[in-house]
């Protein structure tokens, strides 16, 4: 059983810059859990400070029931697998995975046993004698996969293990690791900067933007409810549409002048907002009442992005491929649960 | 738009114009005639000299003595081989070729080994450990590429001969395997070695001594092949330094053997030519074969690396 726990911890780098502020978050056993967010926004330093790879400024991480601030490594039962899979060049694929039980002094016996062990369950038995150079790009993936599973590691660490995969070869591995995860019952935690990993893989997602979580919560939560306009910009593809409005209590946002859209009761904030729209929750339709000038439709096979203007601002709308034949101006229907509110100032949701 | 759609097409026929009027007739191409040329001469005026030795060392001295370099074989080829290895000789009729070659060995093999070991652990701590002032230590380090052995050659031998290890093999050795070339090779090389590689092995349990013995002697064999190559025949070739350092006969090197027959009038005595031409050839010998047999992996060592 082991829980992962942040409390407090924060990492400012020698030359004074913050890398991560002040940041809490428990990840419960056995759960695998998502750090998105774009470049330089402090995932990686995140995990590699769970890793025990970069030290911790301030605050405390317990793996388990063991504070481990000042734990080395080796030391963690943590496994990690890296980017560029890191596997040692000069070793075969065999001991590349048993180096690390090698370190810890086990019998080789037992070492070969759990390494074919490990190969059996990823397919890599017959690959048992080759060097990395002699593999596909998948295959050192799961190289690098088996030398974190033979350890029988507390946690597992992923920092962005798919990014130097093809498209097609992405979304296989993405499943097998998901599949892996849930079959050994292991905590893990997985940065990525792609939503739609972070989406299909998480059991639950912790968005972070410049050192700081912006949500957490399961993907449903984070698409459905994006607790700021970071969020709701980052997750989803094509992202939400994003435009200033003001809203005057009596139940309709305006755009401009001359659009307002109704929203659904509960909303307190008066006055100026961030109105956001998610461009796959509209509809076009003749009975719809708002106006949209088309410029441009992009095809995606199974639906159209139609790229135009909802009064005045760039708007995006995302129709099924039924929907055909479109004239320079439309008319949709924005419901108005799919209205999202936000602090024009914050960013924060109302 | 007309401008990329116009030149694209003349650009193609144009192309093709020039490749097809070459099949037909070969031209005398005089660049590569040139080059070859210079090449060809460049090569004879390395080779011959080395042909001259070859066969001026099967005649004998008297020969060789009034006439010069020979260009053909003589009748003593193996006995002037012979003589220069295994017959005693020089002042205390002591030291053979078989001794010098020896020396020769176990300077040019201590020399590259002891560089390689030194330079490499230098390397090492400026490279991967947070020294202070590491970057300053390795400037250090550079900038006494500027001070050869010619020129420090009076202090370093009052410390060795202060320290008694004059006519020592650690004398002859120890002083000249500080190495700022190879310092600086193996510092390029661990720089470019992923980062994520150190990382993964210290999560794997390996310390620093791990690390080094597991992961980075054998990524660096080619490395390490490509300098012992450079550093034992320099170390062969090495001339002033053993011959401060070593007065005794039985410490003699073969380069420095071959100038003490050509030296050696004794009496009336014509020095042994042929013996010397001999042991010139021996002596050429050893760093020829190390860096035929072992060019792939120099090259290697200094292009690639299988990281």
């Amino acid at each position: 059983m082991a829980k992962v726990a942040l409390d407090s911890v924060r990492k400012v780098y020698p030359n004074g810059f913050e890398a991560v502020k002040t940041t809490s978050f428990d990840v419960p056993h056995g759960e695998l859990v998502v750090m998105v967010g774009p470049s330089g926004c402090g995932k990686s330093t995140l995990l590699r400070m769970v890793a025990g790879l970069e030290s911790i400024t301030e605050g405390s991480l317990s793996i388990g029931d063991r504070f481990v601030n000042d734990v080395d490594p080796a030391d963690r039962n943590i496994a990690m697998v890296f980017q560029n899979y890191a596997l040692y060049p000069h070793m075969t694929v065999a001991k590349n995975m048993g180096y690390g039980l090698k370190n810890r002094g086990l019998p080789k016996a037992e070492i070969d046993k759990k390494v074919s062990e490990a190969a059996t369950m990823l397919n890599l038995s017959e690959y048992l004698d080759r060097r990395p150079s002699q593999l596909s790009g998948g295959q050192r993936q799961r190289v690098a996969m088996g030398r974190a599973i033979v350890r029988e590691p507390d946690l597992f660490l992923f920092d962005e293990p798919l990014s130097n995969l093809d498209a097609k070869l992405r979304n296989q591995m993405r499943i097998e690791i998901r599949a892996l995860q849930r079959r050994l019952g292991v905590t893990a935690m997985y940065v990525t900067h792609d939503q739609v990993e972070a989406m299909t893989m998480a059991d639950r997602i912790i968005v972070l933007n410049l050192g700081q979580v912006e949500q957490i919560g399961t993907p449903t939560e984070i698409y459905n409810h994006p607790q700021s306009t970071f969020v709701a910009s980052f997750m989803g593809a094509p992202p939400m549409n994003l435009m200033p409005a003001t809203y005057n209590g009596n139940g309709h946002v305006s755009l401009s002048d001359d659009v307002g859209l109704p929203i659904e009761a509960g909303v307190h904030h008066i006055g100026e907002v961030q109105l956001g729209v998610r461009p796959e929750e509209l509809q076009i339709t003749e009975a719809g009442k708002t106006l949209f000038k088309l410029d441009l439709v992009e095809e995606l096979g199974a639906t159209r992005l139609l790229h135009g203007k909802l009064a005045g601002h760039p708007f995006t709308v995302n129709t099924p491929k039924s929907d055909e034949g479109f004239a320079d101006t439309l008319m949709i229907d924005v419901p108005p649960s799919a209205l999202h509110l936000f602090d024009r100032e914050t960013g924060k949701r109302l | 738009m007309a401008d990329i759609t116009d030149t694209a097409p003349v650009g193609l026929t144009k192309a093709k114009e020039e490749v097809v009027p070459l099949a037909p007739r070969k031209r005398i191409r005089w660049n590569v005639v040139g080059d070859h040329a210079i090449l060809i001469l460049g090569s004879l005026f390395m080779v011959v000299p080395v042909y001259l030795v070859f066969m001026t060392a099967s005649h004998d001295q008297l020969l060789i003595h009034r006439e010069g370099m020979q260009w053909w074989f003589g009748d003593l080829f193996v006995e002037n081989f012979r003589d220069a290895m295994f017959e005693k000789g020089g002042f205390t009729d002591t030291v053979d070729g078989m001794r010098m070659l020896t020396n020769s060995m176990i300077l040019g093999i201590g020399f590259a080994v002891g560089k390689i070991i030194i330079s490499m652990l230098a390397a090492y701590a400026i490279v991967y450990f947070r020294l202070k002032f590491a970057t300053l230590a390795f400037w250090v380090i550079f900038t006494t590429l500027l001070l050869p052995l010619e020129v420090r050659i009076l202090p370093s031998y009052e410390v060795i001969q202060g320290l008694g290890l004059t006519n020592t093999y650690t004398g002859l050795i120890v002083p000249l395997i500080a190495s700022a070339t190879g310092t600086f090779f193996f510092r390029q090389f661990f720089r470019s070695v992923p980062e994520e590689l150190i990382e993964a092995a210290r999560i794997d349990g390996a310390g620093p001594v791990k690390f080094f013995i597991d992961i980075l002697i054998p990524l660096s064999r080619t490395m390490i092949a490509a300098i012992f190559i450079i550093m034992f025949v320099f170390g062969w070739n090495q001339y002033l330094w053993p011959t401060l350092i070593t007065t005794e006969e039985g410490f003699f090197t073969l380069v420095r053997g071959i100038r003490q027959i050509v030296q050696t009038y004794t009496g009336s005595e014509i020095p042994q030519y042929g013996q010397a031409m001999a042991l010139a050839i021996i002596a050429m010998l050893p760093p020829v074969l190390i860096v035929l047999f072992f060019q792939n992996w120099f090259v290697k060592g200094l292009t690639e690396s299988d990281k």
